[in-house]
C-alpha cells in the first residue's frame, strides 16, 4: 500500500488544522454559511436530508486493518455504529455533526486517509479494479498509476475549479472491473506488439442526466505519457467545458456537442505543446510508486488445498459461497474472497463498526493486510492462502458477512435515495430490500445467474443504474415515488446504456415487475447458460415489454 | 427547495442545526424543535412568510442554516407534512432499520407508519 511521505503527510495535517479553524470560526458567527459552504463541500462535508454527511475517500479502494479499525471507531464515536460505501469507492457516513467533523479529519490523518477532492468540481477519488494485484487476467497493476494520478491531481493548482467534477478509472484487467467506460477518463492499461505498456483511454463517460459511453481517443498511449496526455484532456475541457448550465457541464457533453474528433485533435494539439515537459514520468519514478504496490510474499503452494477441497465436499454453505464469492488468483494456493455487503434485507453498502473490525482482523490475520472496497459496494479480501478460505468463511459467517451471493440479482448497487439524499425523488433502499426478500431462495437465484440489478434515487445515477442488466430509476410523480426500469445496461468492457422499457411503476408494482422480466427471462433464455444480458442482447426488449404491459394494452 | 403546489394554506418552517445539522421545525415560542408536533402553523401565505422571515433571522445569528416553508396538513398528532421528502425529514431518520442493531427512527410515535 502506499504510504504518505513527508509532503503528503504535511499537506494532509494542514488541511485538518485549516479546517479546524474555518470550523470554529463558523461556530463561533465569524463566517457566515455563504462563506463556509465551498470551505466545508472542499472538505468532502454535504448537508443531507436528516444530518451532515461525510464522505472520506479510499484512493483505488485500498483499506488495510489500521484504516478499517479507524474508520470502525470513528462509527462508534461520531457516527451511529456504522458507514456506507460508495460506487466510488469512498465511505459515507451519515449522522456526523459539524463540530466534530475536525477531529474525525485529525484521526483520518493518523491512518492516512483525508476527505479531500470527494466534492467539488475537481478531479475527484481515483478508482480502479478491486481485484489489482490479485486478478488471474491482469496485465499490469492499475493502482501505481491511480496513485500517480492522484498526486498529481491533489491540489492541482490549474484543476481545482473545473466547469464540473471530473472522475477518473483504472483498469488492469481485459476484463473491465472498475466501469472505467462511464468515467470522464477511462483508462484501459494493454500491452503494444512490442511488449510496451500503455493505456487505451477512453473520454467523455459519464452517468446522470445524459448518460453517455467513454470514446476511444487513444489506443495506446505509452505508460511515461499518462500524466501529460491526462493534463491535454483537462485543459482542453477547462478551457471549453460550459460553465454556464450545470447540467451540461460535464466533458460528456462537450464531446457530444463538439465531436469526439474535434476534441481528440484539440487535445492532441494540446499534448504536443506538453510532451516532453516535466510531466513525462521517468521510469525510475514509475519504479518508485509502484513499489508501493509490491506483491506480498506470497507462499509457495500447490493450487491444490486439502482444507479447501474437504470443506467443499462436506460443507454446503461453504461450496455455496465458494461458487459466487471466491475467484481465481493468479498465484497458486490463493484466492479472492468477495464479502457481499447486501444479504437479504440488508442496506446495500452498508458494514456496522463490528463488522470493519472483523474484516480488519481476517486481513490482518489471514490476507497480507489487504482489503478492497469495490464499486459493487462489496469488499474484497484479495489475498487469501486456500488453505485458511474455510477458517475465514466461519469467521464471516459469525459476522453475518457471508452471504454467498456475489454478482446475483440480490447483489444490488444501491444509492442511499430518499432515506438520506437530499436530492432524491424516491426511496431506493427499500426497493433493493424488497428485492432481496423476494429472491431471497438461493436456489432461485442460482438458477437465474449473473444479473446485475442497480437502483438510483433520482437521475444523478449514483447506484449506476443505467449500466445495470436491470435498471432502475426512482422518480416523483405526482409526489408519488415512481421507478422506471432500463433493461440492458452493462458497465464492464462490453459497455451499454439501458434503455427505458416503458412506463413507470409504483412502489407497491415494481418488484412484481422484475420479478416478471426475471420470469420472462428464464422462459427465453435457450439455456441456463445463456445469461440475462446475453439474452436480452439477442431478442431485444419487446418480450420483456409485452410481459411488462400486455394485460395494461 | 422543493415545495408542493402553490397556494396551498397550512405551512411549518423547517431548517437544519447549524451545529448538529438536525432537521430542527420553527415553533411558537420563537425556538427550534426536534419534533414537528411543536412547530408554529401558518395558516396563509402571509402568516408564512412572515414567520418566515422570523425564522430567518436564526441564520444570521448562526443558529440554523437553509430554513424554508413545507406545506402541511393538520392531523391529531399535529402537523404532517405533503412532501414525502419533507415527512422523512420529520422522522429524523430513514424508513428502513439502520445498521439492524438500531430501531427504525421514531416507530414509537408510529410516524413510520404515516411516512410510508
Ligand atoms: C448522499 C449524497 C450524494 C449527493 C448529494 C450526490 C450528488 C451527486 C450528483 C449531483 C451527481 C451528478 C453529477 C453530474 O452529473 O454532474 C452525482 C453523480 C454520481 N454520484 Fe453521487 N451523490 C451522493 C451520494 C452518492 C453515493 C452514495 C454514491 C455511490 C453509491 C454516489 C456515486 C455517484 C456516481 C458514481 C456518480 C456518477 C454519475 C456520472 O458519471 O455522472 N453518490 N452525485
Ligand atoms: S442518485 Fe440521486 S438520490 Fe441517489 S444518492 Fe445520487 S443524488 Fe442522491
Amino acid at each position: 500500500m502506499y504510504r504518505y511521505d513527508e509532503f503528503d503527510r504535511r499537506f494532509v495535517t494542514g488541511r485538518v488544522d485549516q479546517f479546524r479553524d474555518q470550523v470554529l470560526r463558523r461556530l463561533s458567527g465569524e463566517l457566515t454559511e455563504d462563506q463556509f459552504k465551498p470551505l466545508r463541500l472542499m472538505n468532502g462535508v454535504y448537508l443531507q436530508l436528516h444530518a451532515y454527511m461525510l464522505r472520506i475517500a479510499i484512493p483505488y479502494g485500498g483499506l488495510n486493518a489500521a484504516r478499517l479499525r479507524k474508520l470502525a471507531d470513528i462509527a462508534m464515536k461520531y457516527d451511529r455504529g456504522f458507514g456506507h460505501f460508495t460506487t466510488r469507492q469512498n465511505l459515507q457516513f451519515h449522522w456526523i455533526e459539524l463540530k466534530d467533523v475536525p477531529q474525525i479529519l485529525s484521526d483520518l490523518a493518523e491512518v492516512e486517509m483525508h476527505a479531500i477532492q470527494t466534492s467539488g468540481n475537481c478531479i475527484r477519488n481515483v478508482s480502479a479494479d478491486h481485484f489489482a494485484g490479485a486478478a488471474v487476467d491482469e496485465i499490469a497493476d492499475p493502482r501505481p498509476y491511480a496513485e500517480i494520478l492522484r498526486q498529481w491531481s491533489s491540489l492541482h493548482p490549474e484543476f481545482t475549479y473545473l466547469p464540473r467534477k471530473f472522475k477518473l478509472a483504472v483498469s488492469g484487467s481485459a476484463h473491465d472491473r472498475a466501469a472505467i467506460q462511464v468515467h470522464d477518463i477511462g483508462l484501459q492499461i494493454v500491452r503494444n506488439d512490442a511488449g510496451e505498456t500503455g493505456f487505451t483511454v477512453y473520454v467523455g463517460g459519464g452517468l446522470g442526466r445524459s448518460p453517455f459511453i467513454g470514446k476511444k481517443v487513444r489506443d495506446f498511449l505509452p505508460e511515461a505519457e499518462l500524466l501529460s496526455y491526462c493534463e491535454a484532456i483537462l485543459r482542453v475541457y477547462n478551457m471549453f467545458g460550459r460553465r454556464d448550465n450545470k447540467y451540461k457541464a460535464r466533458i460528456k457533453i462537450l464531446i457530444h456537442e463538439a465531436g469526439v474528433d474535434e476534441i481528440r485533435r484539440q487535445v492532441e494539439e494540446e499534448y504536443e505543446q506538453i510532451r516532453g515537459s516535466r510531466l513525462t514520468l521517468p521510469k525510475a519514478e514509475l519504479d518508485r510508486i509502484a513499489a508501493y504496490f509490491a506483491a506480498p510474499t506470497f507462499e509457495a503452494l500447490p493450487d491444490h488445498s486439502q482444507a479447501h477441497e474437504q470443506a467443499l465436499a462436506g460443507d454446503r454453505a461453504y461450496a455455496d459461497w465458494v461458487e459466487r464469492n471466491v475467484s481465481p488468483h493468479r498465484q497458486p494456493g490463493h484466492a479472492i474472497a468477495t464479502i457481499a455487503l447486501k444479504a437479504v434485507g440488508e442496506v446495500p453498502g452498508d458494514i456496522s463498526a463490528d463488522q470493519m473490525r472483523v474484516v480488519a482482523d481476517i486481513a490482518e490475520r489471514y490476507g497480507h493486510d489487504e482489503v478492497r472496497v469495490s464499486h459493487e459496494q462489496n469488499l474484497v479480501l484479495p489475498h487469501l492462502r486456500k488453505d485458511d478460505l474455510p477458517q475465514v468463511f466461519a469467521i464471516l459467517q459469525q459476522a453475518g458477512l457471508a452471504s454467498p451471493h456475489a454478482g446475483l440479482i440480490t447483489d444490488i448497487i444501491s444509492c442511499p435515495g430518499l432515506d438520506y439524499c437530499s436530492l432524491a425523488n424516491a426511496r431506493s433502499i427499500p426497493v433493493a430490500q424488497r428485492i432481496t426478500e423476494r429472491f431471497a431462495d438461493l436456489k432461485r437465484q442460482r438458477d437465474i445467474g449473473d444479473l446485475k440489478l442497480k437502483i438510483s434515487g433520482c437521475i444523478n445515477a449514483c447506484g449506476h443504474h443505467h449500466v445495470g442488466h436491470i435498471g432502475i430509476l426512482g422518480v416523483d410523480r405526482k409526489g408519488e415515488e415512481f421507478y422506471q426500469i432500463t433493461l440492458g445496461g452493462s458497465g464492464d468492457e462490453n459497455c451499454s446504456i439501458g434503455g427505458i422499457v416503458g412506463k413507470g411503476f409504483s412502489s407497491d408494482e415494481i418488484v412484481d415487475a422484475v420479478e416478471k422480466i426475471v420470469d420472462t427471462y428464464i422462459a427465453l433464455r435457450v439455456s441456463p447458460s445463456e445469461s440475462f444480458l446475453e439474452a436480452f442482447r439477442r431478442v431485444g426488449d419487446a418480450p420483456f415489454r409485452e410481459a411488462l404491459y400486455a394485460e395494461a394494452a | 427547495m422543493k415545495r408542493a403546489a402553490k397556494g396551498h394554506a397550512l405551512q411549518v418552517v423547517t431548517a437544519n442545526a447549524l451545529r448538529s445539522g438536525s432537521v430542527v421545525f420553527r415553533t411558537i415560542r420563537g425556538d427550534w424543535s426536534l419534533d414537528i408536533a411543536d412547530a408554529a402553523v401558518a395558516e396563509t401565505a402571509e402568516a408564512g412568510e412572515t414567520l418566515l422571515a422570523a425564522a430567518t433571522q436564526d441564520v444570521a445569528a448562526d443558529v440554523v442554516v437553509e430554513t424554508y416553508l413545507v406545506d402541511v396538513e393538520r392531523l391529531e398528532g399535529g402537523p404532517r407534512p405533503l412532501l414525502l421528502r419533507e415527512r422523512i425529514r420529520a422522522l429524523r431518520g430513514p424508513t428502513i432499520t439502520e445498521n439492524r442493531t438500531l430501531p427504525p427512527a421514531s416507530v414509537e410515535a408510529g410516524l413510520l407508519k404515516a411516512a410510508c
